[in-house]
């Protein structure tokens, strides 16, 4: 136990790690140390329980996790049985699977039959080369297919169904004729898709399961496993093959890529799992805890550690140029009060939106990624939201809270709630600042001018608003905004006219508006300190006021007059 | 040519053709654009085409005035052809005026284009009716693209960093600018505005375009050029073109007399137009007769056409076949994009012979070949008329251009001097880049488009003023020392550049609900309020009910015998006052004033005779008010209480007839006029409302107000204000100098009233006088005249001549007059005998009574107590009295068989 008291894990994090049932399902929330107990776990493991690393296998949804899992282990990256469902399931094809024939060989397969088929040094392609493949086919043998740009789609739910031994389509074309030509043409070539990866490793972990003789599968983002990844984790499990996965159903972001959203129940129901929590967030402030909370699907409330925060600042922008003028700003000026880039992320919802941040963060000439992996170290980040998933950064701004942007149009409820996951991987994102905003005018097709209904969802004592939609209409009437104009024009001529004609007249009042200030000012001394500012025209005069924008000067002779600091006519003294 | 209308020409002017200087090709020429200009049969270049290459290769901009047909579309297209071959990725943006101007001009680009293949040049139109595939194309791939100010400032500014709208910016070499003098007053003030905000963003994306623009002849193209784009110009005004001749007719429409001399008014110009274009067809002649407004266009194109039908109804006219609307067109604003590419076609190919048209083919649309051009009144500047005028001669041929002048004052002031239209002297366009309102309505636009930062004051000049205005309206915030648009979305879109009235109406045909056209409100409150008569390409429609909430109007086909000019008053009342100063007898003031305008009623106007058919007042008053600043001058007691003595009551008892102060108005708008060289549109004039109340009511000072016709004031009477002594002594002196004896419409706007009193008036502004004596008008006209031929007497013996001059000017009444049995007089009544009993029903009714006595009075002189009887022709009568016995005989027997079968039931 030395050395999980080292790690200062929570009594929660403790029993997780110490847990030893048949199955086990933790229910963690987001920034609660999943991470952290699961490494602590395969350590534990090895080194209290003296498991061999090649007895457990440890799976994760993305190559980063998998890295860091094996970096914070000091083990190697690439080590057997640790990886990414496909990664592993290509490392168990490549041990199962036969050699290469040798064209002088005896390979039973070239023997038995004409075909060939897989073997151990098969290619993974990418999704793009199954297509194009595909399509070869279908022209080569005159087959025809209709929707092509939705092919994509359509190969990866159908291929399944006719690897099932569905016989055809909705569609009406010769889809489902090309599929054995494809399967041939992929075992004859050696390649593999990543469908298949999954299938065939599921195939030979069932072969090789007693030979395996694994002692442990410990499964991090388990929410987000699909059916099939499902399938290969039964396969790979023995009866005394224990089960350990972390996960967290607030967080699944992936349906479209065929997660069911409650596949964390799915999950403990079929492997009978017995269910721990990790409930205290380490990473944000409670401000930012309590806002996501709103936005909790399942579970009590996220509890923090107890550091408030600053408040959410909402702003409203006038279109994503001008926000990423803004940006360029604010961001500068977060720079320059020591926040380093790094910790500064900006998440969008479509991809879309990069494109104008993209072109005026370059041209201001700013340290750039645009999405999570790519340059490490001093660099602002830009992603989309799902992108953001697993990172956390001190300063995040969330952009285009718009009806229609965030959350996106919906086409039933299950997208409804997906994209208030979404929102709550978001903001959960954050460890002390989160900015969001909404455009007046988005310039996206399909976007409102309205801001995002999940601004009215956020508990208004978390928020510093800078301005309030529709509180009044801000409907501005030109030619009143030109009388004021004019009126300050003749104004300045006038007060320049009499400065010049009138100097007698102006020292009176002068002296006599000094008089009375001098009596004000004597009885207040003791509370107010006065400053005092300086114009060429009007001459000195005590400020009165002053915000981040104006300053109020009163002068003798000419009474209050408000300036623009930004033009740098008041000189304080 | 009629001997008749050859009378009417007072003045003849005949320009020599001229010769055209020519010049190699530009060194630095490309080959590729050397071998086109071969192919095109260019082996030379005209001098100016030349020396326009030459500066824009210098990297200067360059302004050019040459005349119409010079070839200036090839003068600015070799510097953009040249840049983007030699830079693929270069872009030029073309502004026109209008439309029809771009689309136009367009095709003229189409040899270029094709000669170069698409993969070298690519042009396109993005304008309102571009197709989204179209934009597009355009905006990812166009080398030039042909527009308006309206999408420069709605579409590509505020969208400058999305649609790839960014990638034009960033290779923007060239803006070409065509007919840069119609971008005066307050449309130049808004394209100034709008290439200030376009060098902002061109500053962001670190592009630096060079300026090209063309403009007809003013007094100060470099000037004009110099504020709407912003930076320094050089000229280009030696025309290397060859011209032919040219010869000017300025055309006096008769007066219209009686027996006695006395004048029934003057033949107006429109009506010269009518009778004048169907000799033009009838003698093969290419012309465009230019009308002052959209109804004077549709006016004279249905009277035109009008008398060329009875024309060939009387087989006096013919032209293979063809009916009048297959040879005269309407063109103007208010039709489709879609009826006026069809309208273009049909000219370029010299299927029409001619088109009416309003100034808009003013702006260098090319439509073949033109002989002949007809100007129906003095266009207000001289600019205007060699434009117009320029739009003949262009194949090299001689050409004659007529001016019919109006019963106006500019007009009569031209049959009195011509010399002053044909010296050299042209205005002045006038462009205040610096319009508060303008300005203001920009730089919300320029602070939604790009941050504002101080620099940008060297742009907008009055920013200092404008942003803290903007700051406490929460419009605008402040970031880091830049201020970024807070307002609401799209403040590009707050205003309109033609007109400040952005509310539009349409017309709508009620049996369809098909669209016919839309216009701005006060337009709407001219043309479509209930009961107005709206012509479209010489079709007819009456209003029939308007929406003013969803800015509707109905209207059905009509085919009555009138139009409709609509009338009201106009109020101004005083909001506030800036500035005021004393001067002789009188104050200037300038301010801040209400002008309400209120149209109450409208006239009906019988074609071909323009008479009233009478008054309709409308059942609901529409009522336009706005702001807008004025000059004003009160007028001293002593000429106040001298008018008012003068003032004579209409048959309503209204003090309304003999309004001097109407002289006097009169006279100083002219002389404003001139001096600011506004357009009479742009500025206006009243006499406070109690100037005419008849008592001895003193107490409240009568004021002559001067003020801009733009709400909230475009900057002119600011000017006026200035210039006021110089305005009153020019006014007295264009009274005084005019020739005319005892006043005339050129001087103080109408005949009727005594110029002796007006100058009297006037000069009592500055020195008090003795009212001199009225005089009594007995006027006596050396102009030519027309006499009435008949006579109510004589009308029964002279009744076919009667009747075949009046079909012969092609009135609609005229087949009712060829019914005419029987026709005599007794006494004041003029008896007319008809068989048909449709035509005795038909002139029972009030208005074609009406209409027939207007007939009857314009063309002959009769009793002021002149009745109209008709009476149907027994004979027809009995027959037509014993078919309806006898039908409603048969129908009783079948209503008495019906009841007979039921009662059996």
């Amino acid at each position: 136990m030395n050395s999980l008291e080292r790690k200062r894990l929570n009594s929660y994090q403790k029993e997780a790690v110490l847990d030893e049932s048949p199955a086990c399902l933790v229910n963690a929330n987001v920034g609660s140390g999943k991470t952290t107990v699961l490494t602590e776990k395969v350590r534990y493991l090895h080194e209290e329980r003296l498991v061999p690393y090649e007895k457990m296998m440890v799976l994760t949804f993305t190559n980063k996790a998998a890295d860091e899992i094996a970096e914070r282990l000091g083990i190697e990256k690439s080590m057997w049985g640790f990886g990414t469902f496909h990664s592993v399931a290509r490392q168990l094809l490549c041990k199962y699977l036969p050699e290469k024939c040798t064209v002088e060989g005896t390979d039973r397969a070239v023997n038995q039959n004409e075909t060939t088929d897989w073997n151990r040094e098969f290619e993974v392609i990418e999704p793009e080369e199954e297509l194009q493949m595909l399509l070869d086919l279908a022209d080569a043998n005159g087959y025809k297919i209709k929707y092509k740009n939705r092919l994509q789609a359509r190969l990866e739910n159908d291929y399944e169904a006719y690897l099932q031994g569905k016989p055809k389509g909705k569609y009406k074309d010769d889809l489902f004729r090309v599929f054995p030509l494809l399967d041939r043409k992929k075992r004859q070539e050696n390649k593999m898709s990543f469908a298949d990866l999954i299938r065939e490793g599921t195939k030979c972990a069932e072969e090789h399961r007693k030979e395996l003789g694994l002692q442990w599968i410990i499964v991090d983002e388990v929410q987000d496993s699909d059916q099939k990844q499902l399938d290969f984790i039964e396969a790979l499990k023995d009866a005394q093959t224990r089960f350990f996965a972390v996960g967290d159903p607030n967080q699944v972001i992936y349906s479209w890529r065929g997660t069911a959203p409650n596949m964390f129940f799915m999950i403990k129901h079929r492997f009978e799992a017995k269910e721990l929590s990790l409930p205290v967030n380490y990473r944000s402030s409670d401000v930012i805890l309590e806002a996501a909370n709103r936005f909790l699907q399942f579970g009590g409330k996220i509890e923090g550690s107890g550091v408030k925060g600053d408040k959410i600042l909402i702003k409203n922008h006038y279109d994503p140029f001008i926000e990423a003028e803004y940006l360029t700003e604010r961001i500068r000026k977060l720079h320059e009060d020591g926040l380093p880039y790094s910790q500064i992320a900006v998440f969008y919802r479509v991809q879309k939106q990069a494109e104008i941040l993209e072109k005026v963060f370059e041209r201001a000439e700013f340290p750039v990624t645009f999405s999570n992996v790519g340059k490490e170290g001093e660099v602002l980040h830009f992603m989309t939201l799902h992108a953001s998933k697993g990172l956390e950064f001190d300063y995040v701004f969330i952009v285009g809270l718009n009806q229609g942007l965030i959350p996106l149009r919906c086409t039933g409820m299950e997208q409804e709630e997906e994209e208030m996951r979404l929102f709550f991987v978001g903001l959960t994102r954050a460890r002390k600042n989160l900015e969001l905003s909404y455009y007046t005018n988005p310039t996206i097709p399909g976007v409102f001018e309205a801001p995002s209904r999940y601004l009215k969802r956020l508990p208004e004592h978390l928020l510093d608003w800078e301005e309030k939609p529709g509180s009044e209409e801000r409907k501005a009437n030109l030619q009143s905004l030109r009388r004021q104009a004019v009126e300050t024009i003749r104004r300045k001529s006038a007060e320049e006219n009499m400065a010049e004609t009138e100097p007698v007249k102006q020292e009176e009042r002068q002296t006599e508006t000094e008089s009375v200030k001098h009596e004000e000012r004597h009885t207040n001394t003791e509370e107010r300190v006065v400053r005092r500012g300086r114009h060429p025209k009007y001459g000195e005069g005590i400020i009165t006021s002053e915000d981040d924008m104006t300053i109020e000067v009163e002068f003798p002779g000419y009474g209050k007059k408000q300036f623009l600091k930004a033009f740098g006519e008041i000189e304080v003294l | 040519m009629t001997e008749e209308f050859r009378d009417y020409i007072i003045h003849t002017r005949k320009i020599p053709a001229k010769e055209a200087v020519c010049e190699a090709y530009p060194e630095s020429l490309k080959d590729e654009l050397r071998d086109y200009l071969k192919e095109n049969g260019y082996q030379q270049l005209y001098s100016h085409q030349v020396e326009m290459f030459k500066t824009a290769e210098a990297g200067k901009n360059v302004v050019i005035t040459t005349s119409t047909a010079s070839g200036k579309t090839l003068a600015f297209l070799l510097p953009v052809l040249q840049e983007i071959l030699e830079n693929p990725l270069a872009r030029a943006i073309f502004v026109y005026p209008t439309k029809a101007l771009a689309s136009d001009q367009y095709r003229a680009l189409q040899p270029a284009i094709e000669f170069f293949g698409d993969g070298k040049i690519s042009a396109g139109i993005y304008d309102g009716d571009t197709k989204p595939a179209e934009r597009t194309r355009i905006r990812q791939s166009a080398n030039i693209i042909l527009t308006n100010p309206e999408m420069l400032n709605g579409a590509f500014l505020p969208n400058h960093s999305n649609y790839g709208f960014d990638t034009i910016f960033a290779n923007l070499k060239y803006i070409v600018i065509d007919e840069l003098h119609s971008y005066r007053g307050a449309f130049g003030a808004h394209l100034s505005n709008i290439f200030r905000r376009l060098h902002r963003i061109c500053t962001y994306y670190r592009s630096e375009p060079q300026f090209l623009c063309s403009s007809a002849t003013i007094a100060n193209p470099i000037e004009l050029a110099e504020k709407i784009c912003g930076v320094p110009f050089s000229l280009i005004d030696r025309n290397g073109a060859p011209a032919p001749d040219k010869i000017y007719q300025i055309v006096q429409p008769p007066e219209i007399k009686g027996k006695n001399d006395k004048v029934y008014g003057r033949i107006a110009a429109s009506a010269v137009a009518a009778k004048l274009i169907p000799n033009l067809v009838a003698e093969d002649r290419h012309f465009i007769a230019f009308g002052r407004s959209r109804r004077n266009v549709e006016v004279i194109l249905k009277e035109a056409r009008d008398k060329m039908s009875a024309a060939g109804f009387l087989g006096a006219f013919g032209r293979a076949g063809k009916q009048p609307e297959e040879l005269i067109a309407g063109y103007r604003s208010g039709y489709t994009p879609l009826e006026r590419r069809e309208i273009e076609r049909k000219m370029t190919h010299g299927e029409l012979a001619g088109l009416v048209s309003t100034n808009a083919l003013e702006l260098g649309i090319d439509i073949g070949k033109l002989d002949t051009t007809v100007i129906v009144g003095y266009p207000g500047t001289r600019a205007s008329f060699w434009q117009q005028s320029g739009r003949a001669g262009r194949s090299g041929v001689s050409c004659v251009n007529y001016l019919l002048l109006e019963n106006r004052p500019f007009d009569q002031y031209i049959a009195i001097d011509p010399e002053w239209l044909f010296s050299n002297e042209s205005e002045n366009a006038i462009v205040d880049p610096d319009n508060l309102l303008i300005e203001l309505a920009h730089l919300r636009a320029a602070a939604a488009e790009l941050p504002l930062s101080l620099d940008d004051i060297a742009l907008f000049p009055d920013l200092g003023e404008m942003i803290p205005v903007l700051l406490s309206a929460g419009e605008v915030k402040s970031l880091g020392g830049r201020f970024i648009w807070a307002g609401q979305a799209y403040p590009a879109g707050d205003y309109s550049l033609r007109n400040m009235d952005k509310t539009r109406f349409k017309l709508l045909a009620k049996k369809d609900g098909h669209e016919i056209t839309e216009m701005d409100e006060l337009q709407a409150y001219h043309e479509i309020h209930p009961g107005a008569v709206y012509m479209h390409e010489g079709t007819l429609y009456e209003v029939v009910k308007m929406d003013l909430v969803g800015r509707t109007a109905e209207a059905v086909d009509f085919d009555g015998n009138y139009y409709t000019v609509p009338s009201g008053t106009k109020e101004t009342r005083i909001l506030r006052c800036f500035e005021e100063e004393e001067y002789k007898r009188t104050e200037f003031h300038f301010g801040d004033v209400n002008v309400n305008e209120v149209i109450s009623m409208f006239q009906k106007l019988q074609f071909h005779n323009h008479q009233n058919l009478g008054y309709v007042t409308l059942t609901q008053p529409l009522k336009k008010d706005y702001d807008t600043e004025s000059a004003w001058i009160t007028l001293p007691e002593n000429v106040v209480r001298a008018y008012r003595s003068l003032l004579v009551p209409n048959r309503q008892g209204q003090y309304i007839l003999n309004d001097h102060f109407e002289g006097m108005k009169y006279a100083i708008k002219n002389a404003s006029m001139m001096i600011t060289m506004t357009e009479r549109d742009d500025i206006d004039v009243a006499v406070s409302n109690n100037a005419t109340i008849p008592d001895d009511y003193y107490h409240e000072k009568v004021s002559l107000f001067i003020y801009d016709k733009y709400e909230g004031g475009l900057g002119y009477s600011e000017k006026i204000y200035g210039l006021v002594p110089e305005i009153l002594y020019n006014a007295i002196r264009m009274v005084k100098g005019c020739p005319c004896e005892d006043g005339c419409p050129a001087c103080v706007g109408d005949y009727t009233l005594d110029k002796g009193m007006i100058l009297w008036g006037l000069e009592n502004l500055l020195e008090e006088t003795e009212a001199p004596e009225y005089v009594r008008k007995n006027i006596k006209e050396p102009h030519p005249a027309i006499t009435k031929e008949f006579s109510f007497f004589e009308l029964p013996e002279k009744w076919q001549s009667f009747c075949a001059a009046v079909l012969k000017n092609g009135e609609s009444g005229g087949r009712f007059l060829k019914t005419v049995k029987a026709v005599c007089v007794e006494e004041h009544k003029l008896i007319l005998t008809v068989e048909n009993a449709f035509y005795a029903g038909w002139i029972q009714e009030a208005e074609n009574r009406k209409s027939l006595e207007n007939i009857l009075r314009y063309y002959a002189i009769c009793p002021g107590d002149m009745k109209i009887e008709v009476i149907l022709e027994n004979r027809q009568g009995e027959k037509e009295e014993k078919e309806r016995e006898r039908k409603k005989a048969r129908l009783q027997r079948k209503y008495d068989e019906q009841l007979g079968k039921e009662k059996t039931e």
